[in-house]
Parts: C-alpha cells; structure tokens; sequence
C-alpha cells in the first residue's frame, strides 16, 4: 500500500519482535517512538539516531553530506494521537545535516519501502522489516531491525561516497526522560566498542557501570554488512559525525561522563559506476532484560505500582545479549526476510478488496506492540493498550495501560490466537491458573507478578467486580484454542475449571432463562437487566460448552438445553423487531443503561458463534435484521455537529461506528458510557459479523470509513487508539479477514474450509493467505483447481472444503511442495 | 490484604451479633451434652446436626462483617434459614469419619485394628483443622464436595497457623469456661468464628498457582 504526501504526516509502522518494544520507521524516513526500554512510550526520542549518505563526484565535482530523511510535516490537530509529533531532536539534526528530500512509502506490515526523491544524481530506497512469522512465535520475537539500502547510478559518470548510520548508546535510559542531544541524567559511563565480524561491522553500545538488574541495562548493536566500515565510535554532536564523513577523525575514547552518553556510527564507502545497483545492510538489535512490574496496577494498593518485581523478558532468554541476537538474525537474514516478504505479498496480492489485503496484515502490529509481552518465565501478558494522549487526563502518557489480561477488553482479540495459538493458549492457562477463584469467578486483570494475591473478593476497577462479558469470553476462548490446536488433553485438563465458571455464572446470575442483575462489562459500567450483549455471550458459551462436552465424551444435555430457554427468552424479551434493546426491571437504576438504544455490540455473542461454527444462537433473520439496523443507525458520517462528553476517536468528515444510538428517542440522562464514542475493535467486530451474515455493503461502509479515518493524514494506519494506543480491542479485526474469505480451521478434525464472499473474488479466481496452529500458507484458486502453497512450518490437514465440496486429502504439506487439488 | 483489623474492630462494634452467636452456639451445645454427655458417636453426630446448621450461620454471619458487607443480628438470623443446610453439610464431614474412629475404637481391640484407628483419627484431625476454613468455604464462596474440602485441605497446608490458632482460641477459652466461669463460654464462640472468617479470608489467595 502506498503513502505519498499527507497521508505520511501520521504513518509510524511499528519494527520490533513479539514482546520486544519497537523502534517507529515515519513516513519521512526518520526513527522515531523508540519504545525498547520495557516501556510503550510514543513520546520517547533517542536524538542522534539516523542514516546519512556522503555523495561524491569528481567531474563535475560533486561532495553531498544528506541525511535520509523526508522533509518532517508539520502535525495536524487531531484530537489523542500523537504519531504526527516531531521530535525535537529530529527537528534540530535536519538544521545540521540537510534532508535528502520527500519520501515516498510503500508499506505492508511488517516491511516498508521508502523511496527517497532528491537532487543528487543517485536513486536511493530502503527496505526495513522486522521478521514475521505465523505459527513460530520465536523468530517473530526477535529484537531487531533489519534495514537494506539500494543505491543505483542512473548517470553516465561513476559515483562514490559513503552510506552511513548513526545511534546513540541509549543504555541506562528509562525509555521516559527526555534526551537533549547526548545530555540525559540517567546516562553516564556508556562505552562504545567495534566488533569485527566475517563480512560485518559491528558497533556494540553498552554500559558496563550499571548494576546488572539495572532497569535500563542492557545492550544495542548497530551493524554494517561490510568488514571494512569506517567506524566513529564515540562521538557527542551531529557535527562531528558528518566530520567523519568528510574524512578521517580522532574518536573520543573512555566511558561517557555522568549525565552524558556517546553515539556511535558506522559508514560503508561505496562505488557506483554508471547503471550499477548496490545493496547495503545495516540492522539495529537490542537487548534490555530488566522489564519490572513498573506500573499501578488495578485493586488493593495502586500505589505499589513502581516497584522491583522483577518480571524479565522471554526474548533476552534466548540470546544472551545484543550481539548474539545480531549474530543469529544475520545467520538467516535472507531466510528470514524471504518469508516476511512472502506473508506481506501474500496479502498485498491477495484477491481481497482493496485495501484489506494491507490493512489485515498491519493488525499484526496489535500484538507485537509494547501491549503486549512476554515474561522470562514465558507467560504472556498483555495491557489493554500502551497510555498515550488519549489516556493523559487520567494514567499519565506512557506505561501500559489498565493492566493486565483484561478478559472483557481481550474477548475482542483474535490475532493472537491466530498467528500464535501457544502464546494465546498461555493466557488461558493464567485465567485458570492464577485467576480463577475457588468460588468459580475469574477477575477480569491479573496481578503480576503472578505469585502475587490475585484479585479475589475486591474491588477490581474498570469495572469493579469480576466482569461477566470478560468471564463468559473465557469459555469461547477455551473452546477457540481447542480448535487451534490445544488438544483434548488440554481441554481435558481445564474442563472441570469451565464447569466451575459456568456453574458460578448459572448460580450468581441466571433466572428465567436468562442473564439477570448487575453484570459488570466492558462498558466499565454495572450493565443491569436483560440484554443481549450478555445474553448471546451467554448463548455462545453454552454452545460452546456443549460442544466440549461432547469432545470428552461427556453429556452436555444441560447445556443445550440452557441455551434453548435462553434463546427463546431473549429472542422474545428483547428483539423489536428492528433491533434487540435492553429490558430492565421496575427497580434497576436506568443510569449507564442504554435501554431502547441500538448498541453496536448488541450480537457479539453471534460472531463468536460464527467464528467457533456454533451456527445461529437467536433466530437467523431477526440476527441479520438487528445488524442491518445497527449499521443503519450507528454509522454516522461527519462528526463536525456532534457534541458529546466522552472521548473523540472520530471527527469533522469521518465516518464510524457509534458505540449505541437511540434512534427512537428514549436515551436515559445518564446513557451506557461511551456511547457517543466509535470504537476501532467494535467496528471490526460488527464489520466481520455482517459479512459472515452475507451483509457486504455494510461491512465494507464499516471498514471503508474506519480506514479512512486510519489513512495517515490525521491518524496512524499502524496505532488504532481507544483507551491508549496500540488499543488490543482493535485485534478483533482478524475475524474480517475470515469472514471474507469464509475461512474456518478446526486442527481436531483437521479441516480447513475455504468460502469466499463474491467480493474477496476476482472472476471465478482467489486467492489469499491463511494460517493453522502449525504453520501458513497461501491458497490459490484458479478455475479448474486449488493450490495450497505452504510457506512456514508445515499443513497438517486431511479434510479441505470448498465452496461446500469436501475433498479429503491425506499428506503433511510442507513448504516447497505445493498442493494441487483438482476442482473439476 | 489482611482482614485480622476489620475482626478486631468488630469485637467492639458488634458485640450484640457476637453475643447472639455465642447463645446459639452454647444452645445447640447444651443440648447435645444434655442428650449424650461424653465424647462419643452419638454425641458427634449430635454435634453435627445440632451445632453445625448454627455454626454455618454464625460463619456467615462473620463472614460478612469481615468483608466489610455488615453484620446485625437479624443478618444472624437470616443466615439460620439460609445457611443452616450448608452448615450441616460441612459438620457432618469430619463428624461422621471422628465418630467412626471412635465407633472402631469402641468395638474392636488389638494390633490389627490400630492400622485403620490410626487413619481414621489422623483424617479426623486433618477435617477438624479444614472445617475451620471450610464452613466460610461453603456458605460464603459456595463451594461443595469434593472441591470445598480439597481447597480447605490445601490452605491447612500452606496456612497451617490460622486453623491452629483458631483452635487454640477454642481450647483457652473452654478451659476457661470449665476451670473459671461457665459464661465464658457465652462470650467464646462469636470471637473464634470471627477469627476464623478472618484468617480464611486472609489466606484464600493461597489457592492459586
């Protein structure tokens, strides 16, 4: 997908592993949001940060020093982003060392190309990616940058200089205290030191003054694939490293003086003779170990947030430093950057409309931000998002924000679990674990570390008590990494910890067949009476339940017939006959209720029955007429009128997706909080639920306005904010990607099931990627068969359905050994 | 979190509830030591079925005064309606496994039987030490069977103190009612139940991974 123009004031694509923090590529080229130190931070800045190019010419004579950067945009007033902002550091180093000029990017997560446009008789484009791949959470976990500069000589005359690249040894920051050019408190004693290696050099950033359980300690490597780069280890301002350019220069030597730091650089000398083509890497790694619990964390005692509690991270487990996680991701660079580039082409060439080929993949972005991250003890955890501007009124501007594992804000996520099943499956093991009180209930946040007392018997926050939506998620998501390749000795296992849940939730809320009282929800609100956001959640579980049952060979009669009172009851109580409202008792209070409202979520139970195969759980009309009447209602265009108290994640010309509306009146004085708010993850979800419903031209008004509003001229395709950037409700997106292609996985039964909707089709082909729990891989229909090309780990299928036609298959599909089904 | 402060302030503040407690409690056991004095089977399971409906209740009843969720008298007397089945379900427990120890003891002698004997007053006294934990186990967090008294078995293990004092507290005070003034006796129960409310609550974390 291509940015030009305005659309790059707002673009910062994310480049960084699962659980690793992540360095920001923006549209002018530049670094920025460097969140690598254990903490999401899109305010943090690492100045002297940069690629440079040196350009010579003896006749006509010709000596260029550029920096490789755009010219920065000026940022716009959108209302809680910040991904416009133009760091200070970034403003002053374009003062010293001139911008080559605009950029031009190409990008689908997680690989960008940047096309500089310039004066200088040179063509000049960088690659950068990060490696991604589905089903091996290990390799998307690495703690590097990779970036590939392409110089060509268009010229008739030969052209020399060097391609250069700077980094400031950040070692002892905190990824929060603003860094005025190489003067930060926090630094001092940082040391850098050359690495040669066979065909590389390497710059290691260090500092070995610091305790080792430091919290800023740790390692970076700046590496060039040349053995003989020039190298300026140590140096304090711009100036001195274009010195260096311009010729050779005298390195300071010794530690950094307290409240200082040095920055380092490299330059590879190069010579293009006229028409040549040459490629130069560089790569950014990383390695900062000492992630604490260093935020407030939700229940008793807020205030214990700062603390040493040690928590680690799962990547510095696996190499032992910065130099080693280089060394290994040099090793497989091509390898590695081959099969990013084969998912990011699988997507951008896929045969789904539009721009939902690119826009699917940059959901990735969701799970491998700094909201979520691994534990050294290999436990993932994840915030409900990273705080930011539009969670500065309340918790402050960086940190994760509302910790940890939120059940209710995770019942929307679904990329995780798609791309890595094990990591998913690990946060169901917490649920159970950890979570789980003996009554039965599952708080809807864990308290880490996870030895710690949970939250049992107190008040949570967000909402107060165990959130019913959050515990009721659990079952579905039980039964989800079931059918992802959990087993049913897993299933086993955690059976009788679902039957406890269910039997909590029968016996604390269930009457007359259906859900009543205060369910705690994700609205943060006590959501009384009879409704259907809860009530089809409930139905799907029940669905769910039944189907576990029935995999161990047990009798699930009462939960199938739970959920045939259930359905009739709500169907009955509660569906208008344009949509399903909210019924409240004479004594329910009606303030946070919504009542006679539409509420976006009103079905969500239903697309969770849709993704797990559970087939309807209201009746199918009154289902699709409800969601029509959503969109109808609740897709609102142009915002300049529209006044409200709560958040704004949509305004002036956008379109999107209010939370709940009344559309014939009735809306209570003190209406279900963010109501007049539009949410990115209910969008997606409502979206994916209207195609599955075969609601095209809704889903696609939906996901066309919510895009748009992402386009990057006024917010970051990569950063979908709600409560904080990086917001993981927004993960809900990958269901769009499945509904669209009517894609279903069941690794029990090891089938696979290809349904395209019309609109993901072009003429009687398609073609698009999916993944299993044990690998991915693209499936090309053409008009007479259907290849399935793996690319990554290995196929493990014996039923493949198309269109309705089953056709048994019976081998391993590993990549490099397509699969060719005939269809004729 | 500890709930040992929200005990202590209660002592005071409901002293009224604790009394009510302590004339029920010393009812029910006037009444089995009026039918069947001495320890025995009957006794025990007397004692079961007797005090163990008014010890559900009093539970309950500290239960929620720890919890910050009140306390009252009338709350006392709701939980007797309410709380007296549970109460007899977890009582009958260690009351019925006490009572065949004894009934083995009774009926059989000699070194064969002392095997069987021994198992039975052990588990006897591991169920004594869990019922302190497990009657707010059951009728407040509600949990039954075989998980209740697993649960309960488990925070022995971890948080062995709390049913020894809670004990221990039991045994001074009906010492005391014995050697100084039977209306000690009166006093006892509300405070030991109290304290075990507050003990179970405090350790309950306990229970997780």
């Amino acid at each position: 997908m291509h940015y030009i123009g305005d659309n790059l004031r707002h673009f910062a694509l994310p480049l960084g592993g699962l659980g690793t923090g992540t360095i920001a590529l923006a549209g002018n080229g530049a670094l920025r949001q460097w969140q690598l130190h254990n903490i999401g931070n899109h305010g943090g800045h690492v100045p002297d940060s940069f690629f440079a190019l040196r350009l010579s010419r003896v006749e006509p004579p010709l000596d260029e020093v550029r920096l490789l950067q755009g010219p920065s945009l000026e940022p716009t007033d959108t209302p809680l982003v910040t991904d416009d902002v133009v760091p200070v550091g970034e403003r002053r180093l374009q003062e010293v060392i001139r911008p080559i000029g605009p950029t031009r990017v190409t990008a689908t997560y997680p690989q960008a190309r940047v096309d500089y446009e310039t004066d200088l008789p040179l063509q000049l484009s960088l690659d950068v990616f990060n490696p991604l791949v589905a089903a091996d959470a290990d390799v998307s976990s690495q703690p590097v940058v990779g970036f590939t500069f392409t110089l060509h000589n268009p010229g008739e005359i030969s052209l020399h200089g060097k391609l250069a690249g700077a980094l400031q040894n950040s070692v002892g920051w905190d990824g929060v205290t603003p860094i005025d050019g190489v003067t930060c408190s926090l630094y001092g004693g940082n040391t850098n030191r050359v690495r040669r290696a066979p065909g590389w050099t390497q710059l290691v950033l260090e500092n070995t003054a610091l305790p080792i359980d430091h919290p800023g300690s740790g390692q970076l490597v700046l590496s060039a694939d040349a053995a003989d780069s020039l190298v300026h280890p140590q140096w304090s301002r711009p100036e001195e490293f274009v010195a260096f350019l311009n010729g050779p220069v005298t390195p300071a030597s010794g530690p950094s003086a307290a409240g200082s730091t040095w920055n380092g650089g490299l330059a590879v000398p190069f010579n293009l003779e006229p028409g040549e083509t040459k490629q130069v890497r560089f790569l950014i790694a990383w390695h900062f170990p000492n992630r604490y619990v260093d935020f407030n964390q939700f229940g008793p005692h807020p205030e214990y947030g700062h603390s040493r509690f040690w928590l680690g991270n799962a990547y510095t487990r696996r190499t032992p430093d910065a130099v080693a996680a280089a060394e290994s991701f040099i090793a497989q660079w091509s390898e590695q950057e081959a099969l990013t580039t084969a998912w990011t082409e699988a997507f951008e060439s896929s045969s789904l409309p539009g721009e939902a080929g690119s826009r699917l993949a940059a959901l990735v972005a969701d799970v491998r931000s700094p909201t979520v991250f691994q534990t050294a003890d290999g436990d993932v955890l994840g915030f409900e998002g990273v705080l930011g501007a539009s969670t500065g009124m309340w918790g402050g501007r960086y940190g994760g924000s509302c910790p940890l594992n939120c059940t209710h804000v995770w019942n929307y996520e679904q990329t995780l679990s798609r791309l890595f099943p094990s990591l998913e499956r690990n946060m169901r093991d917490t649920e159970y674990d950890v979570m789980q009180a003996p009554e039965g209930y599952i708080p809807h946040r864990v308290r880490a570390p996870l030895y710690m007392k949970q939250l049992w018997d107190v008040v949570i926050g967000g909402p107060e008590e165990p959130a019913l939506d959050g515990m009721l998620g659990s079952v579905l998501k039980t039964y989800r990494e079931v059918r992802q390749g959990a087993g049913l000795d897993w299933l086993g296992r955690r059976w009788p910890q679902v039957v406890r849940l269910l039997d909590h939730i029968h016996d604390k809320w269930l009457r007359d067949g259906v859900l009543r009282g205060i369910q705690p929800s994700t609205h943060d609100i006590d959501l009384c009476g009879v409704n259907s956001f809860m009530g089809t959640l409930w139905l799907a579980a029940l669905r769910a339940a039944e189907e576990m049952a029935l995999l161990l060979g047990e009798d699930g009669t009462a939960y199938r017939k739970l959920f045939e009172a259930g359905s009739k009851a709500y169907d009955e109580l509660l569906f208008t006959g344009e949509y399903y409202r909210q019924v409240l008792e004479p004594n329910e209070t009606r303030d946070f209720q919504w009542g006679d409202g539409c509420l976006a979520d009103q079905l969500i139970g239903q697309w969770w029955a849709h993704q797990l195969d559970l087939g309807y759980i209201l009746p199918a009309d009154h289902v699709r007429t409800a969601l029509r009447n959503v969109v109808r209602h609740n897709l609102r265009t142009g915002f300049h009128d529209f006044d409200h108290p709560y958040r704004v994640f949509a305004d002036v010309d956008d379109t999107g997706l209010l939370m709940c509306t009344w559309p014939h009146g009735g809306r209570p004085d003190v209406p279900t909080r963010y109501c007049d708010e539009v949410w990115t993850g209910s969008e997606y979800q409502v979206a994916a639920h209207c195609l599955y419903e075969g609601l095209t031209d809704e889903a696609m008004s939906i996901l066309n306005g919510l895009w748009t509003r992402y386009d990057g001229t006024r917010r970051n395709p990569f950063n979908p904010i709600e409560c904080g950037d990086h917001y993981i409700r927004n993960a809900a997106g990958w269901s769009v990607l499945e509904a669209l292609t009517g894609y279903d996985h069941n690794a029990l039964t090891k089938s696979i099931t290809f349904a395209p909707l019309a609109i993901a089709r072009s003429a009687d082909t398609w073609q698009f990627p999916f993944t299993t729990d044990t690998g991915w891989a693209t499936a090309t229909r053409s008009s007479d068969n259907l290849t399935i090309t793996c690319q990554a780990g290995h196929l493990d299928l014996s039923t493949i359905t198309i269109d309705g036609t089953n056709h048994p298959i019976d081998a391993h599909i590993y990549p490099g050994k397509p699969l060719v089904i005939p269809t004729t | 979190m500890t709930y040992l402060s929200a005990a202590f302030k209660a002592l005071w503040q409901e002293l009224p509830v604790l009394a009510a407690a302590g004339v029920l409690v010393c009812a029910a056991s006037g009444l089995v030591v009026l039918v069947s004095p001495g320890l025995s089977p009957l006794s025990l399971l007397l004692g079961a079925f007797l005090v163990g409906p008014t010890w559900g209740a009093v539970v309950a009843t500290t239960d929620s005064i720890v919890r910050d969720s009140g306390g009252g008298v009338l709350l006392l007397l709701q939980n007797l309606k309410r709380r007296a089945l549970a109460g007899l379900e977890v009582a009958c427990v260690p009351a019925v496994v006490t009572a065949l120890a004894l009934l083995n003891w009774q009926v059989y002698s000699g070194p064969l039987f002392a095997v069987p004997l021994a198992v039975s007053c052990c588990a006897g006294v591991l169920l004594l030490l869990a019922s302190c934990y497990a009657f707010s186990l059951r009728v407040t967090a509600g949990l039954r069977g075989k998980r209740l008294w697993l649960a309960a078995l488990q925070l022995v293990a971890r948080a062995p103190l709390v049913p020894l004092g809670v004990l221990a507290l039991a045994f001074v005070a009906l010492l005391l009612g014995t050697s100084v003034t039977a209306s000690v006796l009166l006093l006892a129960p509300g405070p030991v139940a109290l304290f075990a409310s507050a003990g179970t609550w405090t350790e309950k974390h306990a229970l997780h991974r």
